[in-house]
């Protein structure tokens, strides 16, 4: 009868556990699974709309913000119209700030609003030559700072590799960076939960490219 | 055991079942398009789902009782609607409307072309000028493709909306640059002073625009110097006029570059025969040096430091008379010398402070005579913005020039000098009032104080309109007021400032990558300099008898957005001037203009073949010329055709085969080879008793350049 009772404790507590407590990671989890499995601009839109969500219940978690952020940055890269593409990296840069303020100092925040700068100026690479500039320089100092980050080599990398030969840039200058990254990614596990380790696919991608 | 698992499963899936309410519904804009993407919610809860690509949107929920689900999507203002969760299933559907917040505010726009704000401006950005094919790496080259401008092959100057040359003035970070071109004779085609590499923003005002600057008839360009540079990096070119080495550092908050360039048209000229005969093809050394810092209180200072130097000696035919051509000798050397500084001094003044230098000698050497010109200029320049809130902006600064300006006439027995001294001062505020995202207004005026010349005040006022997300109208008046040229003032100091009233309407189109802009525009000119050649050192002879007027329409359309990788502008002008000024004998439009101007300019980048292709072609309608043989009613009244010039470039990155960055340039002007004709000088030709009409062409059908790019950097 003592078995019984324990038994019926810890069913009750799983229970409650797996509907209360863990509804964050439940749909933590679940919106980095459609996120990884996303493939179009709509699929993106869902994930950021989840991710939007939890960030709202959980107001005080840096994570959900995080991947706001970032979820709409990456869309851009499937989006053909410029104009959302602009307000969806101000929609993100809204959101790297409200995850900065949960967490200041956190270098994949910064990492971050390095990529929303660099994903400005692919929006037009003909044109915007100021955003060319100050995402050259977000980008240099987030390698200066977090030498041994993936995410910030393979920053650089991109950043090089788009950038004309002629003004210091080309897939020779890029290369060393996604080898660095590649390296650094085969350690990349997440620290905790949840934690930032993308980019493996577009380093592996961009490092084919060199080759 | 078992019974109890069995029981939990029962309590668990009853719960489900109990509590889940199935929303489903379509989200559109006010048009009845479907949203798609669209964020559909529980507030404060983790249900909710996105709409599809029909706008439909659908998902279950736990929560019960009354809750608010909200629609939001990126652009819209969010709606929020009071749900009752008591039901199976809830049908609900939301109409958005655009959120205006998000909309770009409106520009004052009439008149200006601006390059700098790269999230504004999509009419021309900095990179333009460097791939505009017809431009062959000259700002003004690549100015004159925009409307409002009219070709004048034989002069490579500007000269906007039936005003002169001399009516457009270059600033260089908010400073007067008193001699931006190289010093050409009359006929020789000049090109600007300064290479575009050193600037990152270009504004390009073609009327109407701000009381900080005068002194501008009919034009400002105001150019802004780069700021600190990005890396360490050696740049080398080699191109088929000459070469240039510039260096760049970069320190921690500072960095400099400096250049230098040296240019010879000799060999050149010795392989393609030029209109002009030359005893010796201009040479020209350009050296500059930039040196920006960052300072306290996201402030910037800039020192830019260029020295010039150019030499030729030309045969000038002498015109009417059967001799052969004189010799001219050209020397001429220009240091031009500044430095800006802006900070922000408290929380909403922000501080635009300058100073400059400049020192132009021009040596020239007819035979036994000897012109020897030299002007030193100097300006100190304070402007102050201080924001009251986001929509009352208030401009306000101070403006001191000196102006000292010697010619020297040396003969074999004579010697004559010529001198003119002023101290100008000015004083200019501006209000800018926004009440909404929709409606901007601006309010100024400039008061100027002049030791020799009279003083005045003039008002500048502009208004912007946006109709909806995408168009736009605005609207610019202002009277602006021009010393007359130094060549009149060194003779007398009778003279009162020209004056020019603008009034401009102006029509704008904006969507992504696209513009389509219209400006129609009257101007009125007063108190123009009229003298008599024959005269000329009479200093009774100068007048301000002289007055004009110039309308015209101004069409541009830009797309970077059609074609993939392309980009091109297609300008058109129609311009309607007419004067009396100088020695003209009546009211007639200058040989300088034409009614009709046409550029059209395509560039296109072919990644594949990592190439840049450019292209660009140019008409005008004929321009006036006056036949002497004919009687003064027929003044300036014959035109000469029409003007064709189709030009190419071609650049290419070599970096592949090179292994260090390289690129290869090369452009092609007039492709075509068409005859142009620019107008005619008149000669008395005493066998015949009558004038030879002698036509102005270019120095060259073609002109061509080929060039080779290098770039060392340390990494």
């Amino acid at each position: 009868m003592k078995e019984y009772t324990t038994l019926v404790v810890a069913l009750i507590l799983s229970y409650l556990v797996m509907n209360g407590q863990s509804r964050y990671e439940k749909e933590m989890q679940s919106a980095l699974d459609s996120l990884n499995s996303s493939e179009e601009l709509q699929d993106f839109k869902k994930v950021v709309n989840k991710f939007e969500q939890i960030s709202r219940v959980e107001k005080d978690k840096w994570l959900p913000h995080y991947y706001v952020g970032y979820v709409y940055t990456v869309m851009t890269y499937f989006d053909k119209d410029t104009e959302s593409r602009d307000l969806a990296l101000d929609k993100a840069q809204e959101y790297v700030e409200k995850a900065r303020r949960l967490k200041p100092k956190n270098e994949e925040i910064s990492i971050l609003q390095a990529y929303i700068y660099q994903s400005r100026f692919f929006i037009s690479p003909m044109t915007r030559l100021t955003t060319f500039v100050k995402s050259s320089k977000a980008i240099a100092k987030v390698v200066e700072l977090y030498p041994d980050n993936p995410r910030a080599n393979l920053l650089q990398g991109i950043q090089f590799f788009h950038k004309p030969s002629f003004l210091g840039g080309g897939s020779n200058k890029a290369k060393p960076f996604f080898k660095k990254a590649e390296k650094l990614f085969t350690n990349d596990e997440s620290k905790n939960l949840f934690y930032p380790n993308w980019g493996r696919e577009t380093n592996k991608y961009y490092s084919d490219k060199c080759k | 055991m078992k019974k109890l698992i069995l029981f939990m499963i029962v309590i668990n899936s009853f719960f489900k079942v109990i509590a889940q309410t199935q929303i489903s519904g379509k989200v559109t804009d006010v048009d009845g398009l479907p949203l798609v993407g669209a964020n559909i919610y529980i507030k404060d809860s983790y249900d909710g789902a996105t709409s599809d690509l029909a706008g439909n949107f659908s998902f279950t929920t736990t929560t019960t009782g009354t809750q608010l689900l909200v629609a939001q999507y990126l652009g819209y203002y969010s709606v929020e609607k009071k749900i009752d969760l008591t039901k199976n299933s809830i049908n609900i559907s939301f109409i958005l409307k655009e959120d205006d917040t998000s909309l770009e505010p409106v520009v004052l726009v009439a008149g200006s072309f601006d390059a700098s704000d790269e999230k504004k401006a999509v009419v021309l950005k900095p990179m333009d000028i460097v791939t505009t094919a017809s431009a062959a790496g000259d700002i003004y080259g690549a100015l004159s493709t925009l409307p409002g401008n009219q070709t004048v092959g034989e002069q490579g100057r500007l000269f906007v909306r039936g005003g002169e040359a001399y009516e457009t003035i270059t600033h260089i970070d908010g400073l007067q640059v008193e001699s931006p071109f190289l010093f050409r004779l009359q006929g020789i085609p000049t090109r600007g002073r300064f290479s575009p590499l050193l600037f990152s923003g270009t504004m390009f005002s073609t009327g109407g625009y701000s009381a900080e600057y005068g002194q501008a008839l009919s034009s400002v360009l105001l150019l802004s110097t780069n700021g600190i540079p990005e890396e360490d990096k050696i740049n080398i070119s080699l191109y088929s006029l000459g070469l240039g080495v510039s260096q760049t550092k970069k320190f921690k908050k500072s960095g400099y570059t400096l250049s230098l360039d040296y240019s010879n048209l000799q060999p050149y000229f010795d392989i393609v025969p030029q209109t002009s005969e030359w005893e010796k093809a201009p040479e020209t050394f350009y050296s500059t040096f930039q040196f920006v810092a960052e300072t306290k209180n996201d402030g910037l200072n800039k020192t830019l430091v260029s020295y010039n130097s150019d030499r030729s000696n030309i045969l000038y035919p002498y015109y009417g008379f059967d001799q052969p051509n004189i010799p001219i000798s050209l020397v001429n050397d220009n240091i031009f010398i500044k430095n800006s500084h802006k900070e922000y001094i408290t929380d909403n003044t922000k501080i635009k402070a300058g100073i400059s230098f400049n020192y132009d000698k021009t040596v020239i050497g007819l035979d036994t005579t000897a012109i020897n010109d030299k002007l030193i200029t100097g300006q100190l320049k304070i402007a102050l913005t201080t924001s009251f809130s986001n929509k009352v902006k208030l401009v306000y600064g101070a403006d001191g020039f000196y102006k000292n300006f010697k010619e020297t006439l040396t003969t074999t027995s004579d010697k004559l000098d010529l001198t003119f001294n002023d101290f100008q001062g000015a004083l200019f505020t501006e209000a800018q009032f926004s009440p909404s995202k929709k409606l901007a207004f601006r309010f100024g005026v400039r008061g100027e104080y002049s030791n020799t010349l009279e003083n005045n005040i003039m008002p500048r006022v502009s208004a912007a309109y946006k109709i909806n997300k995408h168009s736009q109208f605005s609207f610019a008046y202002g009277i602006f007021n021009q010393n007359p040229a130094y060549q009149y003032l060194k003779f007398t100091d009778k003279l009162k400032p020209e004056r020019a009233s603008h009034y401009i309407l102006n029509y704008q189109y904006k969507n992504k990558n696209r513009v389509f802009r219209v400006e129609g525009y009257y101007k009125e000119y007063d108190n123009l300099v009229t003298f008599i050649t024959e005269n000329a050192t009479d200093e009774d002879n100068y007048q301000n008898n002289g007055f004009g007027y110039a309308k015209g329409i101004d069409v541009f359309y830009r797309d970077g957005e059609t074609i993939k990788n392309g980009d091109f502008w297609i300008s058109y002008s129609f311009l309607d001037t007419k004067r009396l000024h100088k020695d003209f004998v009546r009211f007639a439009t200058p040989t300088f203009f034409s009614n009709h101007n046409l550029s059209l300019v395509y560039k296109q980048w072919i990644s594949k073949i990592k190439s840049h292709l450019g292209m660009s072609y140019t008409f005008t309608s004929g321009r006036p010329y006056f036949d002497p043989n004919k009687s003064d009613d027929f003044f300036l009244s014959d035109r000469t055709k029409n003007y064709n010039n189709l030009s190419i470039n071609y650049s290419y990155d070599l970096s592949s085969l090179t292994k260090i960055p390289v690129t290869f340039y090369t452009s092609v002007s007039n492709v075509l080879g068409s005859k142009n004709i620019f107008g005619y000088r008149n000669a008395f030709n005493s066998n015949t008793n009558s004038y030879d009409l002698i036509p102005v062409q270019p120095q060259a059908d073609r002109f061509y350049l080929i060039a080779f790019f290098i770039t060392l950097s340390n990494k």
